[in-house]
């Protein structure tokens, strides 16, 4: 899985782009990515994950979305995600997640 | 110090002078005592003199073993031809031509001077190999006792009677010192034995066979001269006997030291545990062989992976033994004895060497795709003997089965453990099996529960009745991940659950104390997935909350009417209760009779057949809206066969539990 820092980003928006596969393995490195980021941009008010290179979610994978939206929220700190492939739309429609978060889909 | 070339002629011609007198005097005074003393000096001057004549002017390097014997034996031959030609000679006289026997006798006995005087002096030089300081002594002391022992026989036979049995026993340091022979014995023995009886044979038959049957009386020189010839036949005889019994010691004490490192050598492996273990314990045992200069053990996988242990200290000779090995495939197996590096490889040095290379195999009889390579090297060209020869093959085969062994012993283990985790994994998968269901008589329902690979997951499935048969509650939940770790969630999840039941909680409270309870000890990353049918019978309603599972399929008596349920939810155990309470919202709804609901896990509509496609859930909606009037296990069979068939009657790739339940009313 890839974490990339996209351009439009500000001090209060993080945009970041994410690919390949969001499973056990790679699930911790992308909390601890968008911990590092939050601490070195204390202003940030949301973070975009766009997620169109995202292949593939697991279940550990949507542990760490919901790990990170339960730690945002009481921060004020929004958690979206965009285009969002149809196949890990579904999972986190199973699981409930488009229902705490902003999710588009391509 | 080295005496004078001319001293080795001067005292040979000094003794034919001698000779020639001793002739004059035994045919002109046959009588005198003289020609003895004149025999015996001629004699000794003879031998030394040809004893320095060999040692001044013939190279040393003619002067091997194997030519000093040669020379011996035709010099007996010699003997014997004119010992013979004398003795027929003399037969040819008639008796009263005494003078005439006594110069022919005299003539022989000529012959016999000058062979004998030849014999001592090639076996002082026999002796004299490989020179000491204690054994040129010891050479001078026999030559100084021989003289000495020839000179008193002449005037006081008696004495030299007494003395002769020191001639004797004067030849066992002479035998000590006869090093040669330890070459003679562990080389060239059935060669040397042949050469060294039959030179003792003709000696034998010379001096104490021949003489009594043509000469009588024996010719005084003859008599005089007899003990040191018994001296020489006791020499030639210990010649003979010596090498054999060297032999034997060296094959006993050899046998005995191989033993002994053969059995070190696999008391060592059998404790070793790794590949350079083997290959050092192998490498130290190699040079502990006599025949063994040096070794290079080589352990290779592929061109470029390979360890080795070497004792090689030449660099060129190191890269040239290592090159053999490798302009071959690792897959080949032989052994290849070479006599002479030098001969193939004009830069290395003149020594030979064995190449035994033997690929290891699995105990399936597979290869290991790993290659044993060892070169012995002898510090000597063809320094290697059969027995040197099988015994590096069998330490280098014994070094192959260590290896092969270490890769068993290593999967051994590994099953063992695995056993052990499977044995552990079985009987935690029994007792986190759901409870055994109720007998209900209002509702009719099948449970086909599937693990994914017969171990244990992460789904679980319980029917649970209350308030005194009059609600029914139907579980269904899966937690993230799978294995062990799932299986933990699960136990701890089902704990949680059969607590807050016996508190008999209205469903969305139930939900939501379950959610705390899991959310206080599940990992920040960890969840559950459920879905919660209960039936109120006193109502006649049904209630269903999904928290992350699947659709619910719903099939209406009344309308005939298959309906896919999705009532709004979220994962349990790691959202916030306010946050689950905000979108987890029950569907409720009139129970009739016949009316018919499908709970399921991701596990059946996420198989995937071979080519990757998921089996889906809307296959799953039409075989069961297909079957919506067969009783719940026809319809549990009926989509179970028709998704083996589907993934071509593979495992799901995750646990699957299929619930099907109906009203009866």
């Amino acid at each position: 899985m890839q974490i990339e820092l996209l351009s439009g980003s500000t001090d209060t928006h993080l945009k970041l782009a994410l690919s390949g596969e969001l499973d056990a393995i790679t699930a911790p490195k992308l909390y601890e990515n968008l911990n590092r980021l939050l601490q070195q941009h204390t202003k940030v008010q949301q973070i975009t994950l766009n997620c169109r290179g995202l292949t593939y979610l697991s279940s550990a994978g949507a542990g760490i979305l919901l790990m990170s939206i339960d730690n945002f929220t009481p921060k004020g700190i929004t958690l979206e995600l965009t285009e969002v492939q149809p196949e890990v739309y579904n999972i986190l429609d199973l699981l409930g997640l488009t229902k705490l978060m902003p999710v588009n889909h391509v | 110090m080295t005496p004078p070339r001319s001293l080795g002629p001067f005292l040979s011609l000094f003794g034919l002078a001698g000779v020639v007198l001793y002739a004059w005097v035994r045919y002109f005074l046959p009588q005198s005592a003289l020609a003895p003393f004149v025999g015996i000096l001629s004699l000794i001057f003879l031998t030394g003199g040809l004893f320095f004549f060999i040692g001044t002017q013939i190279s040393r390097r003619w002067r091997t073993p194997a030519r000093l014997l040669r020379w011996n034996a035709i010099l007996s031959t010699l003997g014997i031809g004119n010992f013979l030609l004398w003795a027929f000679l003399s037969l040819l006289l008639p008796p009263e031509m005494e003078r005439s026997y006594a110069l022919i006798t005299a003539l022989a006995e000529i012959g016999i001077t000058l062979q004998v005087s030849g014999h001592l002096a090639l076996t002082g030089h026999l002796i004299g190999i490989r020179s000491r300081p204690e054994k040129t002594i010891a050479i001078g002391l026999y030559f100084a006792l021989m003289s000495l022992v020839l000179l008193l026989n002449t005037a006081f036979p008696t004495a030299a009677a007494f003395l002769a049995p020191l001639l004797w026993v004067g030849i066992l340091p002479l035998l000590y010192f006869s090093e040669w022979l330890q070459e003679v014995a562990s080389r060239q023995i059935p060669e040397a034995l042949i050469f060294l009886g039959g030179a003792l044979g003709i000696l034998f038959l010379e001096w104490e066979v021949l003489p009594p049957l043509f000469f009588s009386p024996s010719p005084p020189l003859l008599r005089i001269i007899h003990s040191l010839l018994v001296a020489l036949i006791f020499l030639h005889g210990g010649w003979v006997v010596v090498p054999l019994l060297l032999r034997l010691l060296r094959l006993s004490r050899g046998e005995q030291d191989i033993l002994e490192l053969m059995t070190e050598f696999l008391k060592q492996q059998q404790r070793s545990t790794s590949a350079q273990d083997i290959l050092e314990i192998s490498s130290q045992t190699f040079q502990k062989l006599p025949a063994v200069g040096g070794v290079l053990l080589i352990l290779r996988s592929s061109p470029e992976e390979s360890r080795q242990v070497s004792s090689i200290s030449d660099p060129n000779l190191y890269h040239a033994l290592r090159k053999k090995f490798f302009q071959v495939s690792g897959t080949e197996a032989f052994v290849e004895v070479v006599s002479s590096l030098q001969k193939e490889n004009k830069s290395l040095p003149d020594l030979s060497a064995i190449f035994i290379q033997r690929p290891l195999v699995r105990l399936s009889g597979a290869l290991l795709n790993q290659t044993l390579s060892v070169a012995a090297v002898s510090e000597k060209s063809d320094g290697f003997e059969e027995k040197d020869i099988q015994l590096i093959t069998t330490l280098a085969e014994q070094t192959a089965l260590f290896l092969e062994n270490l890769e068993r012993r290593q999967y051994q283990e590994q099953l063992l453990t695995a056993r052990k985790e499977s044995d552990f994994l079985r009987e935690t998968r029994e007792a986190l099996m759901p409870p055994p269901p109720p007998i209900l008589k209002r509702v009719d329902f099948h449970v086909h529960f599937e693990q994914y690979d017969r171990t244990i997951g992460g789904d679980y499935y319980q029917i649970y009745e209350y308030a005194e048969g009059d609600v029914v509650d139907f579980w269904l939940s899966d937690s993230a991940g799978s294995g062990i770790a799932a299986a933990y969630q699960m136990a701890q999840a089902r704990a949680a659950l059969n607590t807050l039941w016996l508190q008999k909680l209205p469903a969305e409270e139930l939900i939501l104390r379950l959610n705390d309870a899991l959310k206080r000890v599940f990992h920040k990353n960890n969840f559950l997935a459920a879905t919660l049918l209960r039936f109120d019978f006193l109502k006649r309603e049904y209630l269903l909350m999904r928290a992350g599972t699947p659709e619910i399929f719903y099939w209406d008596p009344l309308t005939d009417t298959a309906d896919i349920l999705r009532p709004s939810g979220i994962v349990l155990g790691n959202a916030s209760s306010q946050t689950i309470r905000r979108i987890l919202v029950p569907e409720r709804g009139e129970l009739h009779p016949g009316s018919l609901f499908m709970l399921f896990s991701d596990g059946l509509s996420e198989a995937s057949n071979l080519a990757g496609e998921m089996f889906g859930t809307d296959r799953l909606f039409s075989l069961f809206k297909a079957h919506v009037h067969a009783t719940p296990k026809e319809i549990a069979q009926a989509i179970m066969s028709a998704l083996h068939e589907f993934t071509g009657g593979t495992s799901l790739g995750d646990d699957g539990t299929l619930l099907v339940v109906r009203y009866l009313g």
